[in-house]
C-alpha cells in the first residue's frame, strides 16, 4: 500500500507526443523504475498520471575516469558517490496518460509545467483515475507496476469490454490463456450478477489446448488451476472432437458433418495443406462433377478424399461402411478404385489432362481429413446444437476443446468455420424475420490469424462475422501471438487491447495501433515480464501496465460464486416445488 | 579558542614573516620573500597574509628568483665561494613567490574559521607567513571539522596543473597521512568534489597523483 506521495524527481523537458523527461532525485536508485511503471506528476493546476516508457543515465565524460586510474577500491567507491551527486543524472521518459484538475480524470491534453514534481502514485490516485471494483460492472484484473513495487488493483469495466471486440496479444507462455480464462470468468460473473436481464451473454470459446474446458497448465504441462468452463461447468456445454476426452473427462463428442463442408472451407485450408492455386480455382468445377455428374450430392467432398487405399480404414466403423456403400450406390461403381478412376476420367474429359494430374496430386494432401472425427448423420450434427445453445437465452455457454487434436490446425479451422458460417446464417435468418438476438455472443478465438489474417479475412466466415455481426451482438475476442498477421481491418475493430510481451517489431506496431502516441509504448512491450500486460482501450479508463491477478486466487472467488448461485437455484426450485406439491 | 591563540601567535611575530605583499593582481599575489626564508618556501606552501580585516590565505604557485639590476653576470663559482666573495649579493636579487588567493581566516569570530572563498584584498607590504603547524593546517584542510578541498578551484583556475597540485599534496603529505585514516572515504570525496567544482579535465590523473602521494 502506498499512501503517501513521495517526491521522486522533477520534470525537465519533453512534449506530450514525444514523451516527457524527468530527472530523478540523486538518492533514488534507477533500478527501482521498471518500464511500464505508473507515476504521478504534480503540476501547477493538474495532477497527471504517466507511464515510464524508458529510463537511462547520463553523465559527463569525467565518468570515464572511474575505469582508468589505478587507485584503491575505496577511492573508486568514494568517487562514484561524488559522481552520483555531481555529474550523473538518472532520467525517466514518461508517456502522459491522464490528468485531473477541477474536472474529472480525462486523457491528458496538457503538459505539466517545467520542474513539476514527479511522485509515486498513491492508492488514492489509482482509485481516482481507474475506479474501484464493484463486483457488478468493474472487476479487478491486476496490479499496476509502480516504482519500488506494486500498487492496488485496477478494475476493467466488463460492461464496456463486451460492447465491442477485444484482443489479447502476446508470445506463447506469457499468460494469454490465464487472462482469457479470467476475463471469461468475469464476463460470466457479470452476466450472472446483472440485476436486469434483457439479454444474456453467451460465450463460445475455441479452446485449442483445452485450458478453458479442463485445466490450465504450466509450460511443463502440469495442472495449475481449473479452467473457467470447468469451474462454471453447470453453465457450459463442453465439446471436443477427442473421443478420449469424451470417455475420460466427461466432455461432449463433437463430430464434423462432412456433408456441410463447402468449397470455402477447402479454400481456407489450402495454405495449411499446401494445396495449389490451380486446384482451388477448379474446385467449383470439381464440385459440380462430383455432386452432379457422379450424383454424390451432399457427399461430394468424399470424391476428393477417397481412393482404393481407404477402403480398409473406412470399413472399421459403421459410419465409414455406410459412406462407402452410399458412394458406390450413388456413383454406380463397384469399388473405391473404380470410383477414383471414374472421377479422374470425367475430369480428364471435361476439363483436361493437366487438371486431372493436378486433381490426382492435390487430393492426396486432403487425406488428413479422414483421420478427423466426422459424420454424415445430420442427427449427430453438434454444430447445430452449439448454435442453438448460444442463441438461446436459456442456453449454455460453449467450449470447443481440441484435446489430442490441439496441433491439428485444419480441424480447428474447419470446426470454427462451420460454426461461424452456421451462426451467421442463423443470425441473418432471425434478422430477416425482424427478430433481435436474445443473447450477446462473445467468441473467444485462439490463433485468430487463421481466420482473420490478411489473406483469409475477406473469405473466412469469421471475417464476415467480425465485419457484419458486431451490431447484431456478436463480438470477437481475438487471441493471437502474431498480431501483425491479422488484417488491419480486424485490428481497427478492436476496442480494448491486452498486450503481453511481443518481440517482433511488426507485431508490436500492430498491437499498438489503437494506442495514443503508440511510439511511446513501443519500448514497454518487449520488456514485459511474464503475466505483465499493457491494457488500453474502452474497458479501462487509461492505459496501464498490470501484473495480472493471480488466477488461483480468483478461482476461489469463482468457485464460491458458483456455489452461491447453485444454492439459490436449488432454493428457488424447492420453493417452486413447494408451491405445486 | 586554542586555534585563535595559535593563529595570533603566528601573525603577531614579525620575525616569523617570510615576506610581504609586493603585488596584487586579482586572485594572484606576489610575495616578496625575505632572502633568508627563500630556501624554506616551496610550491604548495600555504601562506597567510596579515592584512587588516581578514587574514587572507593562498597557496604558492610559482617561485621566482631574479636579479634586480635587470642583467645577469655569470660568476663561475661554487655557492660557498659566492657567499664568501659577495656576502650581500642577495640584496641585489629579488625572491618572489606567486601565491593564489584561495581563502580567508576570520579571527574576529569566537570560533576561528577559514572560508575557502575570497574576502577583501591585501595591501602592499602586508606581512606573509607560512602555515606549517598541524593545528593550523587542520583549520585550513578541515574547516568545520570536515575535509574541504574547495580551495583547489582557485588554485587550478589560476594556473595550477596536476604538477602543482601534486606538489601541494606532497608539501602536506605528513599532515594528510596523519589524519586521513580517520575518514579516508570523506577525504577522497572532498578531493573529487573539489576537482569537479574546478571543472578539471582528466580527473583520473589527479586521482593517480593523490594515490601516489598517499603511498
Amino acid at each position: 500500500m502506498q499512501e503517501n506521495a513521495i517526491e521522486l524527481g522533477r520534470i525537465i523537458r519533453g512534449s506530450i507526443s514525444g514523451g516527457i523527461i524527468a530527472y530523478l532525485k540523486n538518492e533514488e536508485s534507477i533500478e527501482n523504475y521498471p518500464l511500464g511503471s505508473l507515476v504521478a506528476i504534480h503540476g501547477e493546476s493538474h495532477k497527471y498520471l504517466a507511464l515510464i516508457t524508458d529510463v537511462g543515465i547520463e553523465s559527463s565524460n569525467q565518468a570515464d575516469s572511474l575505469i582508468r586510474p589505478k587507485v584503491s577500491e575505496e577511492f573508486r567507491e568514494a568517487t562514484v558517490d561524488v559522481y552520483k551527486d555531481r555529474i550523473r543524472n538518472q532520467w525517466v521518459k514518461l508517456a502522459l496518460i491522464a490528468q485531473v484538475g477541477s474536472e474529472q480524470p480525462k486523457t491528458a491534453d496538457t503538459m505539466p509545467s517545467f520542474f513539476s514534481i514527479l511522485r509515486n502514485v498513491t492508492d488514492n490516485d489509482v482509485k481516482n483515475f481507474f475506479g474501484i471494483e464493484n463486483y457488478k460492472t468493474h472487476w479487478n484484473v491486476g496490479t499496476p507496476k509502480v516504482p519500488k513495487g506494486l500498487s492496488i488493483e485496477i478494475p476493467i469495466d466488463v460492461e464496456k469490454l463486451v460492447e465491442l471486440s477485444f484482443a489479447i496479444y502476446g508470445k506463447s507462455g506469457t499468460g494469454k490463456t490465464f487472462l482469457g480464462n479470467l476475463l471469461a470468468g468475469y464476463i460470466i460473473s457479470y452476466d450472472l450478477m446483472k440485476e436486469r436481464v434483457e439479454q444474456r451473454i453467451k460465450l463460445l470459446i475455441f479452446d485449442m489446448h483445452s485450458e478453458y474446458a479442463l485445466e490450465l497448465k504450466d509450460n511443463m504441462g502440469n495442472k495449475i488451476a481449473n479452467g473457467i468452463a470447468y469451474i462454471f461447468r453447470d453453465f457450459f456445454l463442453r465439446y471436443t472432437p477427442d473421443e478420449y476426452f469424451v470417455k475420460e473427462r466427461g466432455l461432449k463428442q463433437l463430430k464434423i458433418n462432412y456433408a456441410k463442408i463447402t468449397e470455402t472451407d477447402i479454400r481456407m485450408l489450402s495454405s495449411t495443406f499446401g494445396i495449389t492455386e490451380t486446384f482451388i480455382n477448379y474446385l467449383p468445377r470439381f464440385k459440380t462433377i462430383l455432386a452432379k455428374n457422379l450424383k454424390l450430392k451432399d457427399l461430394w467432398i468424399w470424391g476428393l478424399l477417397l481412393d482404393a487405399g481407404d477402403e480398409d480404414k473406412l470399413t472399421k466403423t459403421d459410419e465409414g461402411l455406410y459412406i462407402i456403400e452410399e458412394i458406390k450406390k450413388r456413383a454406380n461403381v463397384g469399388s473405391l478404385e473404380d470410383f477414383r478412376e471414374k472421377i479422374c476420367k470425367i475430369i480428364h474429359e471435361k476439363i483436361g489432362p493437366s487438371v486431372e494430374v493436378s486433381f490426382r496430386s492435390q487430393t492426396t494432401k486432403l487425406k488428413r481429413l479422414l483421420d478427423y472425427p466426422y459424420t454424415i448423420d445430420n442427427e449427430k450434427d453438434t454444430i447445430e446444437e452449439i448454435i442453438n445453445n448460444i442463441l438461446s437465452i436459456e442456453g449454455k455457454n460453449v467450449t470447443i476443446s481440441m484435446g489430442r487434436f490441439e496441433k491439428e490446425t485444419p480441424l480447428y479451422m474447419m470446426i470454427a468455420n462451420l460454426l461461424a458460417r452456421r451462426l451467421r446464417e442463423k443470425i441473418l435468418e432471425k434478422s430477416s424475420k425482424g427478430e433481435t438476438l436474445e443473447t450477446k455472443i462473445v467468441i473467444f478465438l485462439e490463433e485468430a490469424h487463421n481466420f482473420l489474417g490478411k489473406e483469409v479475412y475477406r473469405q473466412s466466415p469469421f471475417g464476415e462475422i467480425a465485419r457484419e455481426m458486431r451490431k447484431k451482438g456478436v463480438i470477437t475476442v481475438v487471441i493471437d501471438q502474431r498480431p501483425s498477421e491479422l488484417d488491419p481491418d480486424v485490428i481497427g475493430m478492436i476496442w480494448t487491447n491486452f498486450v503481453f510481451t511481443l518481440t517482433d517489431i511488426d507485431d508490436i506496431k500492430s498491437s499498438l495501433m489503437g494506442a495514443p502516441h503508440p511510439e511511446l509504448f513501443r519500448n514497454i512491450i518487449p520488456n514485459l515480464a511474464s503475466r505483465e500486460v499493457l491494457i488500453y482501450g474502452e474497458a479501462v479508463r487509461f492505459p496501464a501496465v498490470l501484473k495480472v491477478k493471480d488466477y488461483n486466487i480468483i478461482e476461489k472467488f469463482f468457485n464460491n460464486l458458483v456455489k452461491k448461485i447453485n444454492k439459490e437455484i436449488l432454493e428457488r426450485r424447492k420453493s417452486i416445488e413447494g408451491e405445486f406439491l | 579558542m586554542a586555534n585563535n591563540i595559535r593563529w595570533n601567535a603566528l601573525l603577531s611575530s614579525n620575525d616569523k614573516a617570510i615576506g610581504e605583499v609586493a603585488n596584487v593582481k586579482g586572485g594572484i599575489f606576489d610575495i616578496y620573500i625575505y632572502p633568508e626564508y627563500y630556501p624554506y618556501v616551496t610550491i604548495g606552501n600555504i601562506i597567510v597574509i596579515n592584512s587588516e580585516k581578514f587574514k587572507l590565505l593562498g597557496i604558492v604557485l610559482k617561485l621566482v628568483h631574479e636579479t634586480r639590476l635587470g642583467s645577469f653576470t655569470p660568476l663561475r663559482k661554487s655557492r660557498n665561494e659566492i657567499n664568501q666573495a659577495y656576502p650581500d649579493l642577495e640584496r641585489y636579487h629579488s625572491f618572489v613567490s606567486t601565491i593564489v588567493y584561495t581563502s580567508y581566516l576570520n579571527l574576529t569570530l569566537e570560533k576561528t574559521e577559514i572560508f575557502h572563498r575570497r574576502a577583501g584584498m591585501p595591501k602592499l607590504h602586508d606581512l606573509a607567513f607560512i602555515v606549517q603547524e598541524n593545528d593550523l593546517l587542520e583549520t585550513f584542510f578541515k574547516p568545520n571539522g570536515l575535509w574541504d578541498f574547495s580551495f583547489l578551484k582557485y588554485y587550478i583556475k589560476e594556473g595550477a596543473s596536476t604538477i602543482e597540485v601534486s606538489d601541494l599534496l606532497y608539501c602536506h603529505k605528513d599532515y594528510i597521512k596523519s589524519k586521513i585514516n580517520q575518514d579516508r572515504k570523506n577525504f577522497y570525496k572532498a578531493f573529487i568534489k573539489a576537482l569537479i567544482e574546478a571543472e578539471v579535465e582528466g580527473i583520473a590523473t589527479y586521482m593517480e597523483v593523490l594515490e601516489e602521494v598517499l603511498k
